[in-house]
């Protein structure tokens, strides 16, 4: 039991380390910048930080569970979600931000199915939230990829936990990202309402997220598909 | 024009050049042959030519140790810090073995066609610091200094890691 709480504690340590290294230091900015606005009410940055987080624990707790089935092998995996998902997500982002800024909107024919597209990506976007998360986790950078597969999957293994600590690894990577999103939700929601100009900061708010996800989207494209090294 | 359209038009674009340029150099990579293949040899000529060296002597060298530094073309912060701090422990504690040819340090790119082989010799998941136990031509064990990712953050602690990881192979222990 004391081995499982100990563990328990290095899995979050684990995420939490992986969150705050400088490699996925631009979509996590990404993630803080669209789970923090919606301020409306500080209930809203919760619950798009709590599906964030699922997001991400049901991407490790996936790949965990393939790879302890032996479905899959720790370098495979690993190198190709490497490789793809961040060659991937410079475009995705971008289109992303396109959407957040109305610079385009998803138009699958109108009436009830359109409404509920609208419905489903724009306001609450919680499952905008839990996609990111998904998304952001499976787009592994050698730190989080060092510290996933090389210590978090072998403790795992060891404790024979291939759903448990995973998840909580989830929660350490989504812990940083959420406590971002609700200091800046709650300070612009406070400054909104000092100034009595909630709409007008609320579209603000959007547009810089918009414009976040289009640069590091291009980030992304230049660095993973260009191979042209910023920084 | 007004500038929404503008950025539409510029970002559509930049997507679409993005993705076709993803698409024809992910064709090109599985064509093989169809790049050039150049061995990277980061540490330069002279090591090149200390290699080249032990090749000759190879019949005086039984034993060698090989430490490799495996990396992607992408680098992040902390691999380029991985790297110097290994270099440095490298040449600062056996450059008198890297000369005589019992030692060889190479830092190699594994998306280089000639490299790719690394990644399932070695089991390789993310850029790795790897030590190499080589009797007569042959691989007899190898290691993935895991703990690089660890030690990042102390670079006396590291340092002493390699050294002594690359050590104990030297020593055959």
């Amino acid at each position: 039991m004391e081995g499982l709480t100990t563990a328990a504690l290095s899995a979050i340590w684990l995420g939490i380390l992986t969150s705050i290294s400088p490699c996925p230091l631009a979509t996590n900015i990404a993630a803080v910048s669209y789970l923090g606005k919606q301020m409306e009410n500080t209930r809203g940055v919760l619950l798009s930080g709590l599906f964030y987080t699922l997001g991400r624990m049901a991407a490790y707790a996936a790949i965990a569970a393939l790879i302890v089935g032996s479905m899959l092998a720790i370098p495979d995996v690993s190198n190709f979600l490497q490789k793809y998902m961040n060659k991937a997500l410079g475009p995705l982002l971008i289109i992303a931000g396109m959407f957040l800024l109305g610079l385009i909107s998803f138009s699958f024919g109108s009436g009830l199915g359109h409404e509920r597209v609208k419905e489903i990506i724009g306001k609450n976007s919680l499952i905008g939230s839990f996609l990111l998360g998904l998304v952001f986790a499976l787009s592994f950078c050698p730190v989080s990829a060092a510290l996933f597969f090389g210590a978090l999957v072998p403790l795992a293994l060891k404790q024979n936990s291939s759903v448990f600590l995973p998840l909580l690894y989830g929660a350490g990577t989504a812990l940083p990202v959420i406590i971002f999103a609700i200091i800046i939700g709650i300070s612009a929601d406070l400054a909104a309402k000092a100034f009595n100009k909630l709409t007008a900061v609320e579209i603000w708010f959007r547009r810089v997220t918009g414009v976040i996800f289009i640069l590091v989207g291009i980030y992304f494209s230049l660095t993973f598909i260009f191979k042209i090294q910023i920084i | 024009m007004s500038p929404k359209k503008i950025a539409l038009i510029v970002l559509t674009v930049f997507v679409a050049v993005s993705i076709g340029y993803l698409v024809y150099s992910e064709t090109r990579e599985a064509r093989p042959g169809a790049t050039e293949i150049v061995e990277q040899e980061k540490q330069g000529e002279q090591i090149a030519s200390t290699t080249a060296l032990a090749s000759d002597e190879k019949q005086a060298i039984n034993n060698i140790v090989r430490v490799y530094y495996f990396h992607t073309t992408y680098r992040c912060p902390t691999c380029h810090k991985i790297e110097e701090y290994t270099k440095n422990a490298m040449l600062s504690s056996f450059s008198p073995e890297i000369k005589k040819g019992t030692i060889i340090w190479k830092v190699l790119n594994v998306e280089e066609p000639q490299n790719q082989h690394f990644v399932n010799d070695f089991k390789l998941f993310t850029k790795s610091v790897v030590v190499v136990d080589e009797q007569k031509g042959k691989q007899v064990r190898w290691k993935v200094l895991d703990r690089t990712w660890e030690l990042v953050h102390e670079q006396s602690a590291f340092s002493d890691y390699i050294r002594s990881e690359v050590k104990r192979y030297l020593e055959g222990a």
